[in-house]
């Protein structure tokens, strides 16, 4: 039994640092730095989204921590036993466990749709090899605004999810 | 899709390597299973508890001798005689028996009916109560908890 957990342990834990790390990197550094770089920010985007596979990347470590939380959840609660949920720990891991499904959500539905139609417009004007539109800039900008505020919200619920996490054994009620 | 199939390739990896670790856990652990000749001449004190739930909560059920049916009943040795616990998996769920004082501490079990056994002793100087009870995150709190005493 403790091999399976300690394996579930460390995938959770890696994948979850690997999330919360990239988005808070991403909220902090590459965001304002994107939008200083200008006409070279779109670029970037492109490379970072479509070469790098950033999205993906994002899709897989926060599906990783997510399933190999729900397993480890399951195991520690005896499956969902009303004697553990309520207890100090079970109020801290289910919390934790809520925000960061939400979150998980959010990336899925609102986040990884908006970086693929970036990267999707950063094709077509590296295609045609002019300057972007009006339309195409005007996208982008829209583009980027929501996934600055959607992305802010996302560092901040994971960061509180994270917190909820690293102390929830030690939590009474 | 990728992602789909990324995902549950690296799952069925999780538990491939799981088994494996396990396999080697069990085997690398002797507390689960002591070597008779690693055994104290004459065993001073038997305990067996059962993890179960009663009344909505978490508990060890003492099963046998002066403890049988007892939750969480206290425990006592005097310092210097071997102690053997057992733990039985009653109930399924994922639980260890452990005394942070003592050095105590079993393997995890989550099979019902799942057994595992400790042979531990205190020395005089250990003398004193303590807490025993289940490391598992929240199960302490959620009733699996007793003390185990070491007299003089
Ligand atoms: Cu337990």
């Amino acid at each position: 039994m403790n091999g399976i957990l300690i394996v579930l342990r460390t995938i959770h834990i890696v994948a979850g640092v690997l999330w919360v790390g990239s988005a808070i990197f991403y909220l902090l550094f590459v965001e304002p730095t994107v939008k200083n770089l200008g006409p070279a920010g779109p670029k970037f985007m492109q490379d970072l989204i479509d070469r790098r596979r950033y999205p993906l990347f994002m899709n897989a470590v926060s599906a990783l921590t997510v399933l190999a939380g729900l397993f480890l959840y399951w195991m520690a609660s005896g499956g969902l036993q009303m004697a553990w949920v309520l207890t100090g720990p079970g109020i801290g891991f289910t919390f934790g466990s809520l925000v960061a499904l939400v979150v998980y959500a959010i990336g899925f539905f609102m986040l990884k749709p908006r970086a693929e139609r970036m990267g999707k417009l950063g094709q077509d004007i590296g295609r045609t090899g002019g300057p972007p539109t009006p339309e195409q800039v005007a996208e982008l900008h829209t583009l980027g605004e929501e996934m600055t505020a959607i992305g802010r919200w996302d560092a901040i619920l994971l960061t509180v999810s994270l917190i909820a996490m690293a102390t929830a054994r030690y939590w009474t009620f | 899709m990728r992602q789909v199939l990324l995902t549950v390739s690296v799952l069925a990896l999780i538990v491939l390597v799981g088994s494996g670790l396990n396999a080697h856990f069990v085997t690398a652990n002797p507390p689960a299973q002591p070597e008779p000749a690693a055994e104290p001449a004459s065993l001073g004190q038997e305990y067996t508890l059962e993890t179960a739930m009663r009344d909505g909560r978490m508990v060890y059920v003492g099963a046998g001798g002066a403890i049988d049916g007892v939750i969480n009943p206290k425990l006592t040795a005097q310092s210097g005689e071997s102690v053997r616990v057992t733990l039985i998996n009653g109930d399924g769920m994922l639980h260890d028996f452990s005394i942070e004082g003592l050095g105590v501490q079993t393997p995890l079990l989550s099979a019902k009916g799942a057994t595992t056994d400790i042979v531990f002793s205190a020395t005089q100087a250990q003398a004193g109560t303590y807490d025993y009870y289940c490391t598992v995150s929240g199960h302490r709190q959620a009733g699996m908890a007793g003390k185990f005493v070491v007299r003089r």
